[in-house]
C-alpha cells in the first residue's frame, strides 16, 4: 500500500478536525518518528548591537530592548553573539551577504552583473555553492511532498542580494510572495469539497503530464548550455507532481484562507509577512515539508518608497536610516529591529502552537535559525552577523542561553550544526568560505 | 565595455575613436548568451491578444531579473516556487478561455466529440504556433491532443462543455510548456556542444528575435510564414521587415520596455506601482508623466529624424492638456496630436524631460548625485562607485536660504568624497532649474536663487556648461552616448553584454545611429546584420 493511499485511508477515519491538532504521523507513530525540520528566516540590515546584546548578570541573562518581544521563548533560544560572515568575495555586503549566509560562499568573480560595488571590485556573478535548506532537502529525498518550502516578502529577485536559498550555483530558489498563492498551492486541496479537489488534481496531473512529455519533446534539440535549465524545469514538474499525488488532506488542518491584499502596497507587508509565517508552521506542521524559509525583504535595494515603515510612523527610507548614525536615526533604526523581533516572536508562537504526539511542540523539533545579510548597517559590518536560533530543545538542541564567541569564527558553524541537527554529522564544513570545522558546540546538549 | 570604467577611469570610445570608419576590423567573435525566458511584459505581450484576455497577467508572473537597467531573464532556472506561479497564471487565463471557448475557437456546427477533436486540433495548431513562435512537431501535437482527450473523456458533461474544459486544459499545458516560456533556439543536427562553439540560428530563432527587439512579444504570422517558406530568409527580408515592424502599433507596445529602462525611469515606475501619492503628484498624474516620456522618446526614435541629438535638444514635447498645466503652467492646449512648444532657452527634450527629473529627485528636494549620475551612467555608460561602506548617504536637506550647492558643498572639498562625486554633483546642478517634478523654477524652495552651472569633465566634450539645454547640446556632439546606446541596444536585444572584441561592432553601430539617414532606426538595422544576431554561442 503506498503512503498516499494509507494516508487517505486515515483521512476518512479523522475528517473532524481538531484545532490545533495538526498532525503529519500515522495513528500509531511514537514520540521517536517526530521529524526533525529546519526553518530559516532573513530580516535585512543587521541590528544595532548595543540596543540588541542581552545583559549578563549572576550567570543569568537577559533580554532587553530589540530582543524583548522575545521574552515568551527565552527558554527556547540561543542568542549567538560573534560569528561572521568568512566567506568574502565580490560584491557590497547588502548585495553578496544573502548569499553567503546560508551558502557560507563568496559570489562568483564573473562579469554577470557589472554594476561596480567598490572601487577596484567592478563586477561580480551568481552564488557559488547552494544553501543550506538545499543541501539537507536533497539529502532527505523525497519524504515529503514539497522537498523544500520558500516564502517570501517584498523580495523582488533577479541578483544575488535579493535571494537567501539556492539549490546551486545560480539556482536561485524564487520565493513565493503571494500568500493567497502559495496558499492555494499548498492547501488548495482543503478549500474544495472532496470530488472537486479530487477533479482538479485528477486535471491538473493530465496538464502536468502533458508539460513533461513536451519538456521530452524540445530537450534533444538545444545546446547543453540550455538542457540545464529544461532539467531545472523538470524537475520542478517532477516535484509538484509528487505534491499532488500525496493528495495532502485530512490528518491536518488547513490555515485559514488569507485572501488577497495588494502586495505593491507597503503597509501591507505587516500582513503578507504575518501570513507567510502561518503558512510556513502550517506547512512543517501538516508534513508537506521539512525545509522551509522566510525571507523578509532583500539585502541589495531595500530603497524607494517601499523601504519605510510607514506602519512604525517613520517617513524616511530604511537603507538611508542605517547609514545614518545620529541619535535620531538610531532611535528610529531600534524602531525596526524591535519590531522584527515581535515578528519572529510571532513565528515561534506559531510554530510552539503545534502539538506533537507526544505533548511537545512543532517548535522544539524544529531548529529555526535567523539571520541577515549584515551585522552592523552603519558599516556594512559582516564580522558579527546577529543570529538567533530558536527550537530543537526536544530533537538535541540546547536553549535558553545567550553565547558569546570570540570574534573570527564563521556562520558556517551554524549551517554545519543545521547539517547535524537534521542527522546528517558527516559534514564538518560548509561552503568554501569556511574558515574552521564542526558545529557550534554550544548549541547541543 | 560596460563596466570597465571605475573612479576616475572612463571607458575608452574604443578602436573608431578618432580614426574613420573601415579603419576598426570587426571580430566574427561573439558575445555567450543564455537562453532567455520570457519576461513579465513578453508574456503578457504574446498571450493577451491570442487569448482576447480581459486583463494582463503581468503582475502575477516571477520577478524578472535583470541586465543593467533591463529586464532580462538569463541566468535563473525554474524553481517550483516559479512553476506554481505559472501554473496559477496558466490556470487564471484557462478559466477565462473556458468560459468563452465557442467564441474563441470558432468552429462551426458541430455536436459530437469527434467533429470538436478536430476543431480543436486546428484550433491548436495555430494557437501553439504563436505561442512556440513555431510549428508544432507531429510528437508534439499528438501530446496535445493526447492532454485533450483525458479531459473530454473525463467528463461528462454535453459534448461542447467537454469540448472547453479540453482547450482549457491544453492551453494551460501550452502556457507551461519549456518552448513558450523559452526562447528556444534550437542547434542543428551538427551541433557538437564544443567549448566556443556557435551555431546559425534557424528563420524561426531569426524571426523571433527580430519580434522581441521591436515588440517585445513573439512573431505574428507574416513573420511564421516568412520562416516556414521553404527558401531561406535574407538580409533584405529581415531589414523590410524591420521597416514595417516599426511602423506597426505593436512597436509602440513593445517599445517602452527598452525605452524605459533605458531612460532608467524605475523610480517613478515603482512609485506609480505603490499607487499613492509621490512628489505631490496623484498616481493619474504619474501616468500621465510616463506616458509623456513614451510619446516623447516613441515621437524622436519610431516617428521622427531617430537622432539622439533631437532626443537630447528638443524644444517640444507630448503632453496631455491636464499635465501641461501642472508642469509648464500652460492653459493652452497642446495641439491635437498633445504637442506642445516649449522655450528652447529652457527645455531640451531629454535632459529636461519631467519623467526622468521625477524619477532622480528625492521626495521633497532636487538631487544634484542622481541627476548627475544620470548623466553619467543611462547617457554615457560610464559606471560610479557606490558609496563607501561607512558614509552616511541620507540626503541632506536645505535650510532656509541656503542652496543646494552649498548643502553639498562637503562633496566637493572633502577629499573622501570628491573623487568620485566631482563625476556627479557639478553635472547635477545644471538640472537645478528643475524642481523634483520637472516644472521650471527661478529659485529653490528654500528661497535661494537657482545657479545651474556646472563642469563636465572625464569625456571628449569636456567644459563649463550653464544648464541643462546646454548640457544637452555639449554631449549630442559626443561619441559618448552614442556608443551608449548601442551598447544598451546591445544588451536589450541579446540579454548579454559585448564582449572586447566586439568593439569595432559597437562602434560601427553608433556611427550609424550618429550619421545614417533614421538614425536609431538605422543603427537597428545594421545590428540585425551582425554575426552577433545571426549566430549564437550558448551560455
Amino acid at each position: 500500500m503506498s503512503s498516499h493511499s494509507r494516508r487517505r485511508v486515515l483521512s476518512m477515519l479523522s475528517s473532524i478536525p481538531v484545532a490545533a491538532s495538526l498532525r503529519s504521523l500515522p495513528a500509531d507513530a511514537a514520540p521517536g518518528d517526530i521529524p526533525k525540520r529546519v526553518l530559516l528566516f532573513f530580516t535585512p540590515h543587521g541590528t544595532l548591537f548595543d540596543r540588541w546584546r542581552p545583559t549578563v548578570a549572576g550567570g543569568t541573562f537577559t533580554l532587553k530592548n530589540i530582543l524583548a518581544p522575545l521574552q515568551p521563548f527565552k527558554e527556547k533560544l540561543s542568542i549567538i553573539d560573534g560569528l561572521g560572515m568568512t566567506a568574502g568575495g565580490p560584491a557590497v555586503a547588502h548585495q553578496r551577504g544573502p548569499a553567503a549566509l546560508f551558502t557560507g560562499s563568496p559570489l562568483a568573480k564573473d562579469a554577470t552583473f557589472d554594476r561596480p560595488s567598490v572601487p577596484g571590485d567592478q563586477t561580480f556573478g551568481w552564488n557559488t555553492t547552494p544553501s543550506v535548506d538545499q543541501v539537507i532537502a536533497d539529502r532527505l529525498g523525497a519524504v515529503t511532498p514539497y522537498r523544500s518550502i520558500e516564502l517570501g516578502v517584498a523580495c523582488m529577485g533577479g541578483v544575488p542580494g535579493h535571494h537567501i536559498s539556492y539549490r546551486g550555483p545560480a539556482q536561485p530558489m524564487t520565493p513565493r510572495q503571494n500568500p493567497r498563492q502559495a496558499y492555494v498551492d499548498l492547501f488548495g486541496g482543503f478549500s474544495q469539497t472532496g470530488g472537486d479537489a479530487a477533479r482538479l488534481t485528477k486535471r491538473r496531473l493530465s496538464v502536468l503530464n502533458g508539460v513533461k512529455q513536451d519538456l521530452a519533446l524540445v530537450k534533444s534539440s538545444v545546446a547543453s548550455a540550455d538542457f540545464r535549465k529544461l532539467t531545472a524545469q523538470a524537475d520542478a514538474l517532477a516535484e509538484i507532481e509528487r505534491g499532488l499525488q500525496f493528495g495532502v488532506s485530512g490528518t491536518c488542518v488547513s490555515p485559514t484562507d488569507p485572501g488577497e491584499k495588494p502586495l505593491t502596497d507597503v503597509d501591507f507587508l505587516p500582513w503578507q509577512l504575518a501570513r507567510q509565517m502561518e503558512l510556513a508552521a502550517a506547512a512543517l506542521a501538516c508534513g508537506l515539508t521539512r525545509v522551509a524559509s522566510i525571507q523578509y525583504r532583500v539585502g541589495e535595494n531595500d530603497r524607494g518608497s517601499q523601504g519605510i515603515y510607514r506602519w512604525l510612523g517613520q517617513t524616511s527610507e530604511h537603507h538611508l536610516t542605517s547609514h545614518d548614525g545620529s541619535a535620531e536615526a538610531r532611535a528610529k533604526l531600534e524602531e525596526i529591529y524591535t519590531w522584527y523581533s515581535s515578528q519572529f516572536a510571532m513565528l515561534l508562537q506559531k510554530l510552539d502552537s503545534y502539538k506533537e504526539i507526544d505533548g511537545s511542540t512543532l517548535l522544539d523539533h524544529t531548529m529555526v535559525v535567523w539571520g541577515s545579510e549584515l551585522g552592523t548597517a552603519l558599516t556594512h559590518d559582516t564580522k558579527n552577523v546577529p543570529f538567533i536560533v530558536a527550537g530543537g530543545g526536544k530533537a538535541g538542541l540546547k536553549t535558553n542561553q545567550y553565547v558569546q564567541l570570540a570574534p573570527g569564527g564563521s556562520n558556517s558553524r551554524i549551517l554545519v550544526s543545521l547539517m547535524h541537527f537534521m542527522g546528517f554529522t558527516d559534514v564538518q564544513r560548509f561552503g568554501t568560505g569556511d574558515n574552521g570545522t564542526g558545529v557550534l558546540p554550544a548549541l547541543f546538549t | 565595455m560596460p563596466g570597465g570604467g571605475g573612479a576616475g577611469q572612463f571607458p575608452g570610445t574604443g578602436g573608431g575613436s578618432g580614426s574613420g570608419p573601415g579603419s576598426c576590423v570587426e571580430s566574427a567573435e561573439v558575445s555567450s548568451t543564455p537562453m532567455l525566458r520570457l519576461t513579465q511584459e513578453q508574456y503578457a505581450n504574446i498571450v493577451k491578444p491570442i487569448f482576447s484576455l480581459r486583463d494582463s497577467p503581468r503582475a502575477l508572473l516571477p520577478a524578472d531579473e535583470n541586465l543593467g537597467p533591463f529586464a532580462v531573464n538569463g541566468v535563473a532556472t525554474i524553481s517550483t516556487g516559479i512553476a506554481l506561479q505559472y501554473r496559477a497564471v496558466a490556470e487564471a487565463i484557462g478559466a477565462e478561455i473556458e468560459g468563452k471557448v465557442a467564441t474563441l475557437v470558432p468552429c462551426g456546427a458541430m455536436s459530437t466529440d469527434a467533429q470538436f477533436l478536430a476543431c480543436a486540433q486546428t484550433y491548436f495548431t495555430t494557437t501553439a504556433k504563436l505561442l512556440f513562435r513555431r510549428s508544432l512537431t507531429a510528437a508534439e501535437l499528438s501530446n496535445w491532443m493526447a492532454v485533450y482527450q483525458s479531459v473530454v473523456s473525463s467528463r461528462a458533461a454535453t459534448a461542447a462543455k467537454n469540448h472547453a474544459a479540453g482547450v482549457a486544459a491544453v492551453v494551460e499545458g501550452l502556457l507551461q510548456s519549456p518552448s513558450f516560456l523559452f526562447r528556444v533556439e534550437r542547434v542543428p543536427a551538427s551541433f557538437s556542444n564544443g567549448p566556443n562553439e556557435t551555431f546559425p540560428l534557424d528563420d524561426n530563432a531569426l524571426v523571433s528575435r527580430l519580434s522581441f527587439l521591436l515588440w517585445n512579444s513573439g512573431p505574428d504570422q507574416t513573420l511564421l510564414s516568412l520562416a516556414d517558406a521553404p527558401e531561406p530568409l535574407t538580409q533584405a527580408a529581415l531589414v523590410s521587415q524591420i521597416e514595417r515592424m516599426l511602423e506597426s502599433p505593436q512597436a509602440k507596445i513593445g517599445f517602452p520596455a527598452f525605452s524605459d529602462a533605458w531612460a532608467d525611469l524605475k523610480s517613478l515606475k515603482s512609485d506609480l506601482a505603490a499607487g499613492r501619492d509621490s512628489h505631490g503628484l496623484t498616481p493619474v498624474q504619474m501616468l500621465q508623466l510616463l506616458q509623456e516620456n513614451r510619446r516623447f522618446v516613441q515621437s524622436v526614435f519610431l516617428e521622427g529624424d531617430g537622432k539622439l541629438s533631437t532626443l537630447l535638444t528638443a524644444p517640444y514635447t507630448i503632453v496631455s492638456a491636464d499635465l501641461a498645466q501642472v508642469i509648464y503652467g500652460t492653459s493652452a492646449a497642446p495641439d491635437p496630436s498633445g504637442r506642445l512648444a516649449l522655450n528652447p532657452a529652457e527645455r531640451a527634450g531629454l535632459m529636461t524631460n519631467p519623467a526622468v527629473l521625477f524619477s532622480h529627485s528625492h521626495n521633497e528636494v532636487t538631487s544634484p548625485v542622481l541627476r548627475g549620475k544620470w548623466v553619467r551612467e543611462t547617457l554615457l555608460c560610464q559606471t560610479v562607485p557606490d558609496p563607501p561602506p561607512d558614509v552616511n548617504i541620507t540626503p541632506p536637506v536645505p535650510k532656509p536660504g541656503v542652496s543646494i550647492r552649498e548643502t553639498y558643498s562637503q562633496h566637493s572639498t572633502d577629499p573622501a568624497c570628491r573623487g568620485c562625486h566631482s563625476l556627479m554633483d557639478p553635472l547635477g546642478f545644471a538640472f537645478e532649474s528643475f524642481d523634483e517634478i520637472g516644472r521650471f523654477r527661478t529659485a529653490e524652495r528654500g528661497g535661494a536663487p537657482i545657479d545651474s552651472t556646472g563642469t563636465l569633465i572625464g569625456t571628449d566634450v569636456d567644459g563649463a556648461i550653464m544648464n541643462a539645454v546646454e548640457l544637452g547640446k555639449r554631449l549630442s556632439t559626443s561619441q559618448l552616448p552614442y556608443q551608449c546606446l548601442a551598447q544598451q541596444t546591445y544588451r536589450y536585444a541579446f540579454g548579454s553584454s559585448p564582449i572586447e572584441s566586439e568593439t569595432c561592432t559597437i562602434d560601427r553601430l553608433a556611427r550609424d545611429a550618429q550619421n545614417e539617414p533614421g538614425g536609431f532606426r538605422a543603427m537597428v538595422k545594421s545590428l540585425v546584420a551582425t554575426p552577433a544576431f545571426l549566430v549564437r554561442k550558448p551560455l
